[in-house]
């Protein structure tokens, strides 16, 4: 039956982009907060993985790895933002973004001498191990419950910016850092913050991502192009465009496989140009640049 | 004015933009309690100084003391937090922040703080939820002073708060300038001459980065010939 297949594809692709949404989340907050594209994010959401395959080995427990390896990502980020961003402030954009890939690729180098080359596998959680049929159609739970999990950080983030004083410091940091200084916020701690916050984010998507793709060494460099595309063409520091850009990509190339097999990554492409045909700053980006 | 009152104290201070030097040796004292006026063409150095006391341009050389203590080192929030609050010429409000934001933010989350800021500018009241971005100027300046005023500052440095406003906007924020005297010091830039002969106890009249007259109103007033060749008015 076609719409089975058809349903199918739309909640595999929803479940990708499910696991783009988070990654790209952290990284448009991390851009709108510093102005910086930081290319360690990649890598971090690849140590996710890894700190989640250690724990579940080690604790038995995917619920525990997936909250531990945030927490441990976000103070990885903590130093990744001393290091990388923080000395380099006043320097070019194109400064800072090499300073990210260089560090990037440290940490990459890093896993493979400690963890080797191989690919690990995480089993899914006993929770969502099975499938569920709805009639012919069959779905992996653990697919539906990433879909479930994204939603539930979209809201929860989206509620701490807008109705929050945290957010309001965020939001007000990000606009213009000097005039919320004047207002006695220390801007850097609230940077920093956000940039732990957006690393947690990226782990959060690789200990999650980890049952469904491998872990391994490359993946930081898989997901940081498909990252950075998304938070593109959503519009770099938007929210919302973010999410609808990754369900965009997800699907063009989830439903692409349908409609035209392998060539699916060529259409996704295709589909991508359009959109910066139409919207060159991305679907809700700043029409004026910062 | 000795040594001991004074609540800001800027000595021989010495700034750069660029190859610019554009604070070329500026003092300058501001008694704990008083309303001090700096006027002054435009660009001769009045918001850079203002600017200066929060380390925001760079300063080369020269002494900025608060409550007697060097301000030197310290970054723009530590001196904030230290009493002293700024409202810049911009205003500056944040755009994607409500008006009851704004205040809150400034205050630190002190809930009565909105009550306090409606105390000031009653109209605030009416757009309290409204965004920054869809205040008129005037509803900006209004927010942008009590978005000072509710971090309950020792001292506030206000930047041509008159500016480009209706004069029915300009004589309410009028009032409340003269209604801060008692209650906080003030530094206030402005262009309007006989408003700040009217408002402030003491008066710095600066060009060229520097200091070239400093006294009472009733001193600049005996002095038509100083109001004419540097503030281009006749007094």
């Amino acid at each position: 039956m076609t719409w089975i297949s058809l349903a199918n594809q739309l909640i595999l692709g929803l479940s990708t982009a499910a696991i783009y949404v988070l990654v790209s989340l952290g990284l448009t907050m991390i851009f709108g907060m510093m102005n910086v594209l930081n290319f360690t994010h990649g890598v971090l959401y690849a140590l996710g993985a890894y700190f989640s395959y250690l724990l579940v080995k080690l604790t038995g427990s995917f619920w525990l790895a997936l909250l531990i390896a945030p927490l441990l990502v976000a103070l990885i980020g903590m130093l990744v933002e001393h290091i990388s961003i923080r000395p380099l402030a006043d320097r070019p954009h194109l400064i800072q973004f090499l300073a990210t890939f260089a560090l990037a690729l440290v940490i990459e180098q890093v896993i493979r001498l400690v963890a080797g080359n191989d690919a690990y596998a995480v089993s899914l959680p006993v929770a969502f191990a099975q499938t569920l049929s709805l009639g012919s159609l069959v779905i992996p739970s653990y697919r539906l419950f990433l879909i479930v999990a994204a939603l539930m950080v979209c809201l929860a983030i989206g509620t701490l910016l807008a109705k929050t004083q945290v957010g309001a410091l965020i939001r007000a940091t990000s606009e213009d850092p000097e005039m919320a200084a004047l207002l006695r916020v220390n801007t850097r701690a609230v940077s920093t913050t956000v940039f732990a916050g957006g690393s947690a984010l990226a782990a959060l998507a690789g200990a999650l991502a980890a049952p469904v793709f491998s872990v391994h060494p490359s993946m930081g460099e898989e997901i940081i192009t498909m990252a950075f595309l998304v938070v593109t063409a959503g519009g770099l520091g938007s929210l919302r465009g973010t999410v609808l850009a990754a369900i965009i990509l997800s699907q063009a190339s989830s439903l692409g496989l349908l409609a035209v097999g392998k060539y699916s990554d060529v259409l996704t492409i295709c589909i991508m140009a359009a959109v910066f045909l139409v919207w060159p700053t991305g679907i809700f980006g700043r029409t004026e640049g910062r | 004015m000795s040594d001991g009152e004074a609540l800001l104290r800027l000595d021989d201070v010495h700034a750069h933009y660029g190859l610019s030097h554009v604070l070329q040796g500026v003092s300058l004292e501001v008694a704990a309690g008083a309303i001090v006026s700096l006027m002054g063409r435009n660009g001769v150095g009045k918001t850079t100084t203002l600017k200066s006391v929060f380390g925001l341009v760079p300063v080369r050389a020269g002494r900025i003391a608060f409550a007697g203590e060097s301000l030197a080192g310290l970054r723009a929030y530590e001196i904030a937090r230290r009493g002293i609050a700024m409202v810049p010429e911009d205003r500056r409000i944040f755009s994607t922040l409500s008006v009851a934001e704004n205040i809150l933010l400034a205050a630190g989350g002190r809930s009565d703080a909105i009550a306090e800021a409606i105390e000031w500018f009653p109209g605030l009241r009416n757009y309290l939820r409204r965004p920054g971005d869809q205040l008129s100027g005037g509803e900006q300046q209004m927010l942008a002073i009590a978005r000072a005023l509710v971090a309950r500052p020792r001292l506030v440095l206000i930047d041509e708060p008159l500016e480009g406003l209706a004069p029915v906007i300009a004589e309410r924020i009028e009032q409340t300038l003269q209604d801060l005297r008692g209650k906080m010091t003030v530094v206030l830039v402005d262009q309007n001459l006989k408003w700040l002969m009217q408002v402030a106890d003491h008066h710095y009249v600066m060009d060229h980065g520097c200091v070239v007259f400093h006294g009472t109103s009733d001193a600049l007033r005996q002095n038509p010939a100083l109001i004419e060749q540097y503030l281009g008015v006749a007094a």
